[in-house]
């Protein structure tokens, strides 16, 4: 018998041996108080990758996070997420295809973690009883059942940070942008959250603890001054025995050029 | 469409949750409050004159109200949750001006209904003061897209007071200069001088047209802000 999904469409070897790229920066450029934070980004990351980006100084992983979410602009450079430029991106889909959480995006923490999620299922353009049961099956999944009809204010920043991730995940995207997310949430049930995607779903986190980001990713893009200057498998950090941290990573990188 | 009026809903409900709704309303039915109190305390002033006073005053804190209003939503992040998920900024900006419409136009409405049965005798007819009251929430209105304009470019405490002295020095500016003279904040002089006014509903359209350009112009310009501004 052979079972049909989207995820298996993703998994299937063809898909893999062909390396769809799910994530393309070229040249991206932004400057910020006469600082260059990015300073020609140049990525390129394949379909079902999970890629753990550090940087020095600390800001420009965010940074290039919130502008391939749209939330900031980059002074100079192209940016296609799933396919799909910024610009010509209709709300469906750009809406269901791109996730993203960061520690200020937030919704109002008046609404209740069900009113959140609706809304984020109705700007997606989902509704009726397929839009309710997704909404159920969210609420559950992350843990917020018990408090899904209550403000999300009242359950303090965990919630808040349950509801984020919910929402990006809702219509299952294909990107997933996480910004140093669920710190409030306790670390094995953070990993259990954030680690459970299919092979089609592509993982850029942002972070700056990278020794917390372990189980999660399996590529570490190092930016500093703006560049691109380590971009390798973890494998490559475990068989030089450096492990996952910013000591190790920054070990990978090139001596920065006198001058 | 949809997802409009779903923006509409959400900041309308942010500004009951936040109580700048309250403050607004209360700025409104404060006005004609005014006339009430100015009519027992002190019944030689003019009626109308001091309700258009107290409405260029007021309309100062709808200018602060809608100026925090958007800062807060640009900072605290609603603003960045709803752009991820392919809202246009455009449409953030034309919601948060249309949260705004229906409490204002009702809350003049009843205001300028209870100071019309205040005042002892009438300025004049009903159908001037109808049109002065049109002019006047004009000038309202500008308050408030000066306040979305100031919430766009300056966090929330500094937007409310520059939008609210602003606002305050325009619809002041109004008394100043002849109520012929088409300015968009004319309306409110144009209330407190509408039983010595020559061609009333001449001003009073003269005036809601400028306030309405101005309008006009004030969103385009949060617009372009808007486009430029991290979020």
């Amino acid at each position: 018998m052979t079972v049909s999904s989207r995820d298996a469409l993703w998994a299937s070897r063809s898909v893999r041996l062909l390396r769809p790229t799910a994530v393309r920066c070229e040249d991206v450029r932004r400057s910020e108080g006469g600082e260059r934070l990015l300073a020609g980004v140049d990525l390129s990351v394949p379909v079902g990758a999970r890629l753990l980006i550090v940087s020095r100084p600390e800001g420009s992983a965010s940074l290039l996070l919130r502008i391939l979410a749209g939330i900031a602009r980059a002074d100079h450079g192209r940016i296609l997420l799933a396919g799909l430029s910024r610009a010509d991106a209709g709300a469906a889909g750009w809406a269901r295809r791109v996730g993203y959480v960061g520690p200020r995006a937030s919704i109002h923490p008046w609404l209740s973690p069900r009113e959140a999620l609706r809304l984020a299922g109705e700007l997606a353009e989902l509704g009726g009883a397929p839009l309710a049961r997704l909404v159920d099956a969210s609420l559950e999944h992350h843990g917020l059942a018990d408090v899904a009809d209550r403000p999300i204010r009242r359950g303090g920043p965990a919630v808040a940070e349950r509801v984020a991730l919910a929402a990006a995940r809702l219509t299952d995207p294909e990107v997933l942008l996480l910004d140093e997310p669920l710190r409030a949430v306790e670390p094995e049930e953070r990993l259990r959250l954030i680690g459970e995607s299919g092979p089609r779903q592509t993982l850029l986190l942002a972070s700056r603890y990278p020794s917390s980001e372990a189980g999660l990713v399996n590529h570490v893009v190092m930016l500093r001054d703006g560049r691109v200057t380590v971009s390798v498998p973890l494998a490559e950090l475990d068989r030089q025995g450096f492990g996952l941290s910013m000591r190790g990573i920054e070990s990978l990188a090139p001596a920065p050029r006198a001058g | 469409m949809i997802a409009f009026v779903t923006l509409v809903s959400l900041d309308l409900r942010e500004l009951w949750m936040s109580f700048r709704l309250l403050l607004v309303l209360t700025a409104l039915l404060g006005s004609a409050l005014a006339v009430v109190v100015a009519s027992v305390v002190a019944p030689a002033l003019p009626g109308t004159a001091v309700y258009g006073v107290a409405l260029a005053l007021s309309s100062a804190i709808g200018a602060g109200a809608a100026a925090h209003n958007v800062a807060s939503d640009l900072r605290r992040g609603p603003a960045a949750w709803l752009t991820v998920r392919a809202v246009p900024r455009s449409s953030l900006l034309l919601a948060w001006l249309s949260a705004f419409v229906v409490p204002v136009a009702a809350g003049i409405v009843v205001s300028a209904l209870i100071a019309w049965l205040t005042l002892a005798t009438a300025p004049g007819p009903a159908t001037a003061f109808g049109f002065a009251i049109l002019a006047a929430a004009a000038g309202w209105f500008l308050a408030v897209a000066l306040g979305v304009t100031a919430g766009t470019l300056l966090p929330p405490w500094r937007a409310a007071s520059l939008a609210g002295l602003v606002a305050l020095g325009v619809a002041l500016l109004a008394f100043a200069v002849p109520v012929s003279l088409p300015l968009p904040t004319g309306g409110f002089a144009l209330l407190a001088s509408i039983g010595s006014a020559e061609r009333p509903i001449a001003a009073a359209l003269q005036a809601t047209g400028a306030a309405l350009v101005a309008i006009a112009m004030l969103t385009v310009a949060a617009a372009a802000f808007l486009q430029r501004v991290d979020l």
